[in-house]
């Protein structure tokens, strides 16, 4: 998993920026997959559906561990 | 709005292709090479004599070696040193990709997902192939968290795959839309400037100086985050899962 560093926080829209990036790119690398797989095995939109939900939880996922580790960094416990 | 968008477009000068390959030369490509060139010769240039006690020049190119040693050291833990001539070539070339764009009239390499993925892939490939080389088939326990019920397991397999796999996307995505995003904020102040009254003018080209400025910034910080987030894909194929 990614970890955001300290100095990165210093820019409130670099910030930003990774939280969207993060939650769309997992969310388009899910729609792909689903995509394709429903194509070969044609099932649409089955694979599409669920892929997408796996992408979206992926990308929170990703922001989860990103806010865990902000508030370990700020509360100054080490990172696991 | 198409003016916006203009000076992203690829211009192809000589066609060529090598078998499959196509290899032509185009303006990303001799940007590219522009700013390879601006780094070398920079760098050579401020390394030309070096002394005991540095002058300006070899005082401000050690700062940036040194700065990109301590951060490749910090995020890779116990292996660090072994990277830092890949971290320091990725560093300073796409800080001079970054910077030669902001020269006006010139086109920024790192506007194109083609050049921003390449990389981003590239390192991904790297850190899998690496992790697969130390961990061998211990390479997909990664995907199963520790503690987490077998009941949840086909739930949390495709989440953790994804999110494995978003990381060069996000990493190409980043560096490609900020530096995009950018230098069409600076056209688009730009153009409200030149359509503005003339005593409005002050107002939007004002705020294209501040822009341009952040804009160096961002040329600096978004090549650091691209060498730390590389530092911790490798730093993570290294550490035992």
């Amino acid at each position: 998993m990614p970890k955001l560093k300290h100095e990165e926080h210093h820019h409130g829209h670099q910030w930003g920026l990774r939280v969207g990036t993060e939650i769309v790119a997992s969310t388009m690398i899910g729609l792909a997959i689903g995509f394709f797989l429903d194509r070969w095995l044609d099932t649409r939109p089955i694979f599409l559906v669920m892929f997408a939900i796996f992408g979206l939880a992926a990308g929170f996922l990703n922001l989860y561990q990103l806010m865990v580790v902000d508030l370990q960094k700020k509360s100054g416990v080490d990172e696991p | 709005m198409s003016g916006a968008l203009e000076h992203f477009r690829v211009v192809v000068y000589h066609e060529l292709h090598v078998g499959p390959l196509d290899l032509s030369i185009s303006n990303t490509a001799i940007y590219i090479w522009g700013a390879v060139a601006l780094v070398v010769l920079t760098l050579h240039l401020m390394m030309i004599k070096p002394k005991l006690v540095p002058g300006p020049g070899q005082l401000l190119a050690e700062m940036l070696y040194s700065f990109v040693v301590r951060q490749t050291e910090l995020n890779i833990h116990g292996e660090g040193e072994k990277y830092i001539p890949l971290m320091f070539t990725m560093f300073t070339f796409i800080l001079g990709c970054n910077l030669i764009g902001l020269i006006p009239g010139a086109f920024t390499p790192t506007s194109q997902l083609a050049v921003t993925g390449t990389l981003a892939v590239g390192i991904f490939l790297y850190a899998t192939g690496l992790r697969f080389y130390r961990h061998g088939w211990g390479f997909f326990h990664a995907f199963a968290p520790r503690g987490v019920p077998k009941i949840m397991l086909p739930l949390m397999v495709p989440i953790e795959l994804l999110s494995f796999l978003a990381r060069p996307v996000t990493l190409a995505l980043r560096l490609f839309a900020n530096m995009t995003a950018g230098h069409m904020a600076i056209f688009v102040l730009g153009a409200l400037g030149m359509a503005a009254p003339w005593f409005l003018q002050w107002l939007p080209l004002g705020f294209t100086v501040i822009q341009i400025a952040m804009e160096l910034v961002i040329a600096f910080i978004q090549a650091y985050i691209f060498v730390i987030l590389s530092c911790v894909y490798i730093d993570d194929a290294l550490a035992d899962h």
